[in-house]
């Protein structure tokens, strides 16, 4: 319609293709190939916990801290609230409504450890996990965002490092194609959790189906309401329940490893401003 | 490991791949950072994108329209959350970097504003309507809504663009404000 205004936005288009470096067709094509090693890599993984074999071999679940995105120097996070380590009831997450100001997060507690020796690994059997989809404010698209939380149930101080391994079950209780990708959108932490604290791990998934799935009936498989989980360099699994609703993108989930802190208290910055 | 296809076939795909990366990936990209608003992102979107085309190039290679599926590929990477994240954080590291593109008119600049000033969707639509020339039913296809809300979204985006952008102010487009035009 306005002639003038989609001038305009050729204009700038042409200049940023212009000024834009290209990045090498082969360049492009690795990649592409890294991606899909990666994701053979997991979806095996998974698929061999999932129908209950404990045979998940280090070499591919081990890929938590054998992946060559780690970076060289790992700062260490603690979690609180760490202060009162007395009873694990209180420092279970809380169902604080994500939208409005939430109340000062786990990961606000800065409290250091004063345990000069590393503490162990968590594993599975220290863990209780949760797992909450929430919004970010003014966030819309094909994406659903949601939090892993694992919380120390033990009596003991344990440390999380790495990205979950997730499988998705279905309604039916079946295990669902799932595919995990791992972000590097944050670093890799290792993340002390005190009795009672929790480690938090950004899970984004998309409910708009991909073109071929767009006939599939019920839409991609329908709802998942139940998630197995493997902390990192763990073996064995947490079955969480949880309403995952429509996983589309063929069971794709992008996952940024544990942080202390929870995603939905830090909202991206809206674009633009 | 070794892809299950003959090497002779596995030669022509890359060779397909590489025909569609280069004849396409340009345009893909002034799309998308319009869509997007950021060069770098768009940049990183655009590459993650056509990597993920050569990961499932077999599906997207019969694909009706490839160009289409990269396009709209990079633009929910560009709006993925945790991508927005990475660049909230390469923003502090960029910091004193422009992420804006040289050579541009003060007037592109106050519409490059403008345009990041309103919700991504529907800078999506704005750019595949009166940029990309699609109709209203074939970004209904694209963007996977109903036609009404693209109606809407383009409905709400211009009238967001028409308080800051006067050549969006209406359709008798008086040319006043942002200063003069530089060429014609």
């Amino acid at each position: 319609m306005p002639d003038q205004f989609a001038t305009m936005l050729t204009g700038i288009a042409k200049a940023a293709e212009e000024v834009s470096p290209m990045r090498a067709s082969s360049v492009i094509r690795r990649r592409g190939d890294q991606r899909r090693n990666r994701q053979r890599a997991a979806v095996g993984a998974l698929a061999a916990v999932a129908v209950g074999a404990t045979i998940a071999t280090g070499s591919v679940l081990g890929m938590h801290r054998t992946a060559n995105n780690l970076p060289a120097i790992l700062p260490s996070v603690t979690a609180g609230p760490t202060a009162t380590p007395d009873t694990t009831a209180t420092a279970a997450p809380s169902a604080t409504p994500t939208s409005g100001p939430s109340s000062t997060g786990s990961g606000q507690a800065d409290a250091g450890t004063a345990t000069s020796a590393t503490p162990d690994r968590c594993h599975t059997g220290d863990l209780r996990g949760d797992f909450h989809q929430f919004e970010w404010p003014g966030h819309a698209g094909s994406e659903s965002d949601a939090e892993l939380g694992l919380t120390n149930i033990s009596g003991r101080t344990c440390v999380i490092y790495g990205y979950p391994g997730i499988q998705l079950i279905g309604a039916d209780g079946q295990p669902r194609t799932t595919t995990v990708v791992r972000s590097k959108s944050q670093p890799s932490r290792s993340v002390t959790l005190a009795p009672g604290a929790t480690a938090w791990a950004l899970v984004v998934s998309v409910f708009t189906p991909s073109p071929d799935e767009a006939d599939t009936n019920p839409l991609c498989g329908g709802p998942v309401n139940q998630i197995k989980v493997i902390p990192p360099d763990e073996t064995s699994q947490l079955t969480i329940n949880a309403q995952v609703g429509t996983v589309c993108a063929h069971g794709e989930l992008i996952v940024a490893p544990f942080q202390a802190t929870r995603p939905s208290d830090n909202p991206p910055t809206p674009s633009g401003s | 490991m070794g892809p299950s296809v003959f090497e002779g076939e596995a030669m022509r795909e890359t060779a397909d791949f590489d025909a569609f990366y280069a004849s396409t990936s340009r345009r893909v990209l002034g799309q998308v950072f319009m869509m997007t608003g950021g060069r770098a992102e768009a940049e990183d979107a655009v590459a993650e994108a056509y990597a993920r085309a050569w990961q499932q190039w077999d599906k997207v290679s019969t694909h009706a329209a490839p160009e289409a599926w990269v396009r709209t590929t990079a633009y929910r990477i560009s709006v993925s959350t945790w991508r927005k994240a990475t660049n909230r954080l390469l923003a502090h590291r960029r910091h004193g970097q422009t992420d804006d593109v040289p050579g541009l008119t003060p007037d592109h600049v106050a519409l490059v504003d403008a345009l990041r000033d309103i919700a991504a969707e529907q800078r999506r639509v704005i750019v595949l309507h009166y940029y990309v020339g699609m109709s209203l039913d074939e970004i209904s296809r694209e963007t996977n809504c109903p036609v009404n809300t693209v109606k809407t979204r383009l409905a709400r985006a211009r009238k967001a663009l028409a308080t800051k952008v006067s050549e969006f102010a209406d359709d008798s487009t008086s040319t006043s404000g942002l200063g003069a035009r530089s060429n014609a």
